[in-house]
C-alpha cells in the first residue's frame, strides 16, 4: 500500500496522512535523515510512515503560528534515529571489534539501543565480519553503514506492519549490495550530466604523529589508472599537491588508511550523475551509468521523497551528484 | 426540470428552482477545464499529469415579490453563507442527482430595471474540489442461515431403486456494476455479527480483524475529504472506534473499486451496504 500513514505515540496506525510531507534519508553527511510535515494536522499523532519502505519516523518538533491552522512538525526518520546514538567501546578496550554474520552483529549492537526499538532481521545475510573495528565513538548510522561498506554490503532499513493490531515494526537488515543499470544511459530519456573535473590534485602529504622534522610523514599518488600508490606518477606541469593533517593517528597504517580516502575524495575524476531520477534500489547500492564513452558505477547516497498536494515525487542522489 | 439546491453548512436548504420569488437565472455549472503538467521537449512538450483547480461558478439569482420579501429572502441566505466562510464549513450544491462542496464567496446585489418587485444577486460559486459526485447505492442482503445449505432431492431414473440428495452450497457472492467510467471511492458497511471483516470486491482485499457485534456495523471509507481516523470505524449505539490499526497488513483496505461488474465475496451472513461515489467535473446530464 503506497500510502503515508499516521502513527500514534505507541506506533498504532491511525489513518491515511493528506499532509505535504518531505523525507530525506542517506549517508552521514549527504542527506539530513529527517522529515517535515506541513499542513492541517490532526492531534494525537505521533509519527507516520509509508509501508514496506524507510520512509517513516516519529515527530519530535512543532511550529504553529497564530495566523493560520498550517502546522510544521518535524522529527528524525528511522535512519535518522541509527544517528542519535554512539558505539562505546567495552570497558577496558580502546575499541568496539566485532565478529561474525552481519545480521547477527547488528543484532548485538542494536540489542541495546533505544530499547530495542530495531528489530534486526533473523535471515542469514551472507555477509562474514572479521574482526571489524568501529571507529572511536562514532554513532550506529555512521558506525554500521561503515561496516558493511567494507563488505561490499548496505543497510537496508524498513518499516512494516507484521499483522492486523499491530503497528509498523523498524527492521533493520545486511544485504550485499547489487550494481543497477543498463537503462542509465544517452539511449534512454533520462537526464544524465558528465563531468570530466580535472582539478583535483594527485599528491597528498599526510602528516601524522610528532612535530616538525620527526612528524610521521606518508607521501600518496594518483597513478595513471586512478589507483592510488606511493609512487608518484604526475610530475612537473600536472602535479597538484596538498597537505592532509591527522595528527591524531594512530599509526603509520592508520595514516594511509585515512589518507587514501582523503585522497579519493580530492583527485581528479570523471562522474556521471542521474539526474533527479528514482533509481529503484536502496541506498549503498552502485548504479551503473554510460554517456560518451564514459561508464561509472557510483552509489546511491540519498533518498528523497517529497509529497506536494497528493503528488509524490521520489529521487535517487548517486554519489558525485 | 432538474432540481438545484444550495444546503449552507447549518443544514438549512434554499431550493434555487422552487417558485419565481427565489429561482436561479443564470449558472454554468457545466464549464470544466484541466491543466497539463508537462516537461518541454524539443519539439513539443511531454504530458506528465493533468491538473484541476479548484472550480468557480457565476451565477445569478433572482428574488421577486414585495420588497419586505425580498429583503427577507435575501438576509436569510446572505446569513447563511456568510456563516459558511466564517466557519470554513462548506454548504453542498446540488443539481439533480449530483452534488459538490461549494461556497459562495461573493455576491452583489442590484435592482430590477423594470419596477420595485425585482432584486437580482450575482454570485461566484467556489468548490475547493472541483468534483461532482454522484452517488450509487447497492445492497447486498444476507443469506438467511437455514436457507445457506439447501437441499435439493434429485429425481433419477426409477432403475435406481432410490433418490440421492446432496446439499448445495448457496453463493456467497454476487456480482454489482458499478456505473463509471473510473475507479471510484467508495464507502462499504458491514453488519454484525461477524467474527471480522473479510471482503473480495473485484480486485480489492477488505480484512479488517475486529469483531463486528450485533447491531454494530464496520464502516471502510476510501474517501480522501474523511478524516484521518474515519477511514475504518466501529459504529455500536453512535459510538465510534477506529479499527485503523486492525486492518490486515496485505488487504487493499483503501482502493479504489473498478468501474464495471465487480464480483463482491464475504460470508454473507449480514448485510453490506455499498455507497460508491462517482466523481466528474460536471453534474451528468443524464442523471
Amino acid at each position: 500500500m503506497d500510502r503515508l500513514i499516521y502513527l500514534a505515540p505507541d506506533l498504532t496506525e491511525i489513518g491515511p496522512c493528506r499532509a505535504d510531507a518531505d523525507f530525506d534519508v542517506g549517508a552521514k553527511g549527504t542527506a539530513s535523515n529527517d522529515f517535515v510535515l506541513k499542513g492541517i494536522l490532526p492531534e494525537g499523532i505521533g509519527g507516520v510512515y509509508v509501508p514496506g519502505t524507510e520512509f517513516g519516523g516519529m515527530l519530535e518538533y512543532l511550529q504553529t503560528s497564530n495566523m493560520n491552522d498550517v502546522v510544521t512538525r518535524k522529527g528524525f526518520t528511522w535512519r535518522g534515529l541509527l544517528e542519535q546514538g554512539v558505539i562505546l567501546p567495552p570497558s577496558g578496550s580502546d575499541y568496539k571489534i566485532v565478529s561474525g554474520e552481519a545480521n547477527t552483529v547488528m543484532a548485538g549492537l542494536l540489542s541495546g539501543f533505544m530499547g530495542g526499538f530495531f528489530h534486526v532481521s533473523a535471515e542469514a545475510s551472507g555477509i562474514i565480519i572479521d574482526n571489524y573495528k568501529f571507529p572511536l565513538y562514532c554513532t550506529y548510522l555512521e558506525g554500521l553503514t561503515g561496516m558493511l561498506q567494507e563488505y561490499d554490503a548496505k543497510l537496508v532499513i524498513t518499516a512494516d506492519k507484521p499483522s492486523a493490531g499491530s503497528g509498523p515494526v523498524v527492521t533493520v537488515q545486511a544485504k550485499p549490495r547489487v550494481t543497477i543499470g543498463d537503462k542509465y544511459s544517452e539511449e534512454y530519456p533520462v537526464s544524465l550530466t558528465y563531468t570530466d573535473d580535472g582539478m583535483g590534485i594527485n599528491h597528498l602529504i599526510c602528516l601524522g604523529q610528532g612535530s616538525l622534522q620527526s612528524r610521521t610523514r606518508v607521501d600518496l599518488y594518483v597513478q595513471e589508472d586512478g589507483t592510488i600508490g606511493t609512487q608518484q606518477y604526475y610530475t612537473g606541469f600536472s602535479e597538484r599537491t596538498e597537505v592532509y593533517d591527522y595528527s591524531s593517528s594512530e599509526s603509520e597504517s592508520n595514516l594511509v588508511t585515512y589518507g587514501k580516502r582523503r585522497l579519493q575524495e580530492r583527485m581528479s575524476k570523471k562522474t556521471l550523475a542521474l539526474n533527479d531520477a528514482d533509481v529503484d534500489g536502496d541506498i549503498g547500492d552502485l548504479v551503473y551509468g554510460y554517456m560518451r564513452g564514459i561508464s561509472t558505477t557510483s552509489p546511491i547516497t540519498r533518498k528523497i521523497l517529497t509529497i506536494t498536494g497528493g503528488i509524490w515525487k521520489r529521487e535517487s542522489k548517486i554519489e558525485g551528484v | 426540470m432538474t432540481n438545484i439546491t444550495y444546503t449552507s453548512s447549518d443544514g438549512t436548504v434554499f431550493d434555487l428552482m422552487a417558485d419565481m420569488s427565489f429561482r436561479l437565472k443564470k449558472a454554468q455549472f457545466h464549464n470544466f477545464e484541466f491543466q497539463p503538467d508537462v516537461t518541454a521537449l524539443q519539439f513539443g512538450e511531454r504530458v506528465e499529469r493533468w491538473r484541476q483547480g479548484a472550480a468557480t461558478y457565476a451565477a445569478q439569482i433572482l428574488f421577486k415579490g414585495p420588497r419586505s420579501a425580498r429583503m427577507a429572502a435575501l438576509d436569510t441566505f446572505h446569513k447563511a453563507i456568510e456563516r459558511d466562510i466564517i466557519c470554513k464549513s462548506p454548504g453542498i450544491l446540488t443539481w439533480g442527482n449530483s452534488y459538490i462542496s461549494a461556497y459562495i464567496r461573493s455576491s452583489g446585489t442590484y435592482p430590477g430595471e423594470s419596477n420595485d418587485t425585482e432584486t437580482y444577486n450575482d454570485v461566484e460559486i467556489y468548490c475547493p474540489s472541483p468534483a461532482w459526485i454522484t452517488e450509487q447505492h447497492i445492497i447486498i442482503e444476507p443469506i438467511e442461515q437455514q436457507q445457506s445449505l439447501r437441499e435439493t432431492d434429485i429425481q433419477y431414473a426409477p432403475s435406481y431403486g432410490y433418490d440421492y440428495s446432496y446439499m448445495k452450497f448457496q453463493d456467497t457472492s454476487k456480482n454489482i456494476y458499478v456505473d463509471h467510467f473510473v475507479p471510484c471511492d467508495f464507502k462499504a458497511a458491514l453488519y454484525g455479527p461477524v467474527a471480522a471483516v473479510d471482503i473480495s470486491m473485484g480486485n480489492l482485499s477488505l480484512k479488517v480483524n475486529h469483531a463486528v457485534p450485533a447491531g454494530g456495523r464496520m464502516v471502510i471509507d476510501t474517501r480522501e475529504a474523511v478524516e484521518a481516523d474515519r477511514h475504518c470505524y466501529l459504529e455500536v449505539n453512535g459510538q465510534i472506534r477506529n479499527c485503523f490499526n486492525d486492518r490486515d497488513p496485505e488487504s487493499t483496505l483503501l482502493g479504489k473499486i473498478e468501474p464495471g461488474f465487480n464480483r463482491v465475496v464475504y460470508g454473507r451472513t449480514t448485510r453490506l451496504e455499498l455507497t460508491i461515489y462517482r466523481e466528474r467535473s460536471e453534474p451528468g446530464w443524464t442523471g
